[in-house]
């Protein structure tokens, strides 16, 4: 019998996750699902919220530590498999040990894990690549230090940003890991072509960086032009659309 | 979770404008900036809203009398569109580069159910007239409706706005997945 260390009430939710599929593929694919089931469904449970901005979006240590003592402990186990696209990923799922822990704790917490598990089946068998998409447009805040934002931002740019109701991106954390650095100034909204049509119609070569100074600079910025005297917004406003 | 504002083009306005011209609006339109620059939401800035950002760049330009009065006829145009261009380009290459902007066309909803949609909300709209004696009667109007409509079809939370116009929506069923923040003081 391994030797097990006592299991926190965070291990037991994401044993609880991971038991809604036969297995989850890759860390990356994890971590994005550990991530949607804390700021969705388990905000205010004792789920990890070390949730950083980290190379591939948002990560937290303490899910990965989690991973680490599960898999060492015997409640979790990681099989190499080969993807269509010949990548070598590693599938995580449960062991009976797992399965068994997972189990008591499902019957007493079954409708935030129907919750999550709502979620995150609508990702389960799609392409990674929706998944980071739909992520890193819903929380951009952990985005700053990705490296594959162009890669993202060319699956957001094929289409409109859907939520959970649905380029080559990298498949695998193995393939992300061979993707040229790109700076964590781009942007990641998924509005390029609005972005480049704005640019060219007000004369720049291209897209501005994305640079949080301008927050300073845009206050204000138009008093002068706007001559002496005052100027409401609301009224102003108002004058034209009431034409 | 991260919530999206649809800022409306008077909070853009108020934001350019400073707080030299309407101190309220200044400061009520940079905190909605501040919780855009901390991340805590999204803002959204829809072509609708532009348009009207030009719009009352140009009027303004256009009501400078002591400017266009020395000049002829076809001077002035050149000089309302020339001014007002320059403010507006001003404002949008700095917005473009604020993080947690996003800028949207709309893309989900057709023309067709967006036109249907508003023409059936324009009727539920009661409004009231002022009883300032202008007889003017006050009331969400066609655009407050289109910009709701647009709101909702970007997947906007809240419509950020300092028009009380747009209250009345609120209680609009076709429009309950947005809340309407008017920013008073």
């Amino acid at each position: 019998m391994k030797d097990r260390r006592p299991l926190r009430t965070e291990d037991r939710w994401l044993l609880a996750i991971m038991g809604m599929f036969p297995y989850i593929e890759g860390r990356t694919m994890l971590q994005k699902f550990g991530m949607l089931s804390f700021y969705e469904v388990l905000k205010d449970e004792e789920f990890f919220d070390d949730w950083k901005a980290e190379k591939y979006g948002g990560f937290s240590t303490r899910l990965a530590a989690s991973l680490r003592d599960l898999e060492a402990s015997g409640y979790v186990r990681s099989d190499e498999a080969i993807t269509a696209r010949h990548d070598i990923v590693n599938r995580y799922s449960l062991t009976e040990a797992g399965r068994q822990e997972a189990s008591g704790f499902r019957e007493a917490n079954l409708s935030k894990l129907e919750a999550i598990r709502r979620i995150l089946s609508h990702y389960h068998s799609r392409p990674l690549r929706e998944l980071l998409k739909d992520v890193y447009q819903r929380y951009p805040h952990l985005t700053a230090n990705s490296k594959i934002i162009a890669d993202v931002n060319r699956a957001a740019d094929s289409g409109p940003y859907r939520g959970f109701e649905s380029g080559d991106l990298p498949q695998s954390d193995q393939e992300a890991g061979i993707r040229a650095q790109v700076s964590a100034g781009q942007h990641v909204l998924g509005d390029m072509d609005f972005r480049r049509d704005l640019a060219e119609s007000i004369g720049l070569r291209g897209v501005p960086d994305l640079d949080p100074r301008a927050f300073d600079r845009v206050g204000g910025l138009l008093s002068e032009q706007l001559g002496p005297g005052g100027f409401d917004a609301r009224e102003s406003v108002r004058d034209v659309r009431d034409w | 979770m991260v919530r999206k504002y649809y800022l409306d083009s008077n909070i853009l306005l108020a934001v350019s404008a400073g707080p030299g011209k309407e101190p309220n609006q200044f400061r009520m339109s940079m905190g909605v900036l501040d919780q855009i620059r901390r991340g805590e939401t999204i803002g959204v800035v829809s072509s609708l809203t532009l348009m009207e950002v030009i719009t009352v760049l140009r009027v303004k330009k256009g009501r400078e009398k002591s400017s266009l009065d020395s000049m002829r006829p076809d001077q002035q145009s050149e000089f309302v569109l020339r001014e007002s261009k320059s403010m507006y380009d001003k404002l949008v290459t700095e917005l473009m580069k604020l993080p947690n902007l996003k800028f949207e066309y709309g893309r989900r909803a057709d023309v067709y159910s967006v036109m249907r949609d508003a023409l059936a909300i324009l009727h539920e709209i009661r409004g009231k007239v002022r009883p300032d004696g202008n007889s003017r009667f006050g009331g969400a109007g066609t655009v407050d409706v289109i910009h709701a409509l647009l709101a909702k079809d970007m997947g906007c939370d809240e419509l950020v706005t300092f028009d009380t116009g747009f209250e009345e929506m609120g209680g609009i069923d076709a429009l309950e997945s947005l809340k309407f923040r008017v920013l008073k003081w």
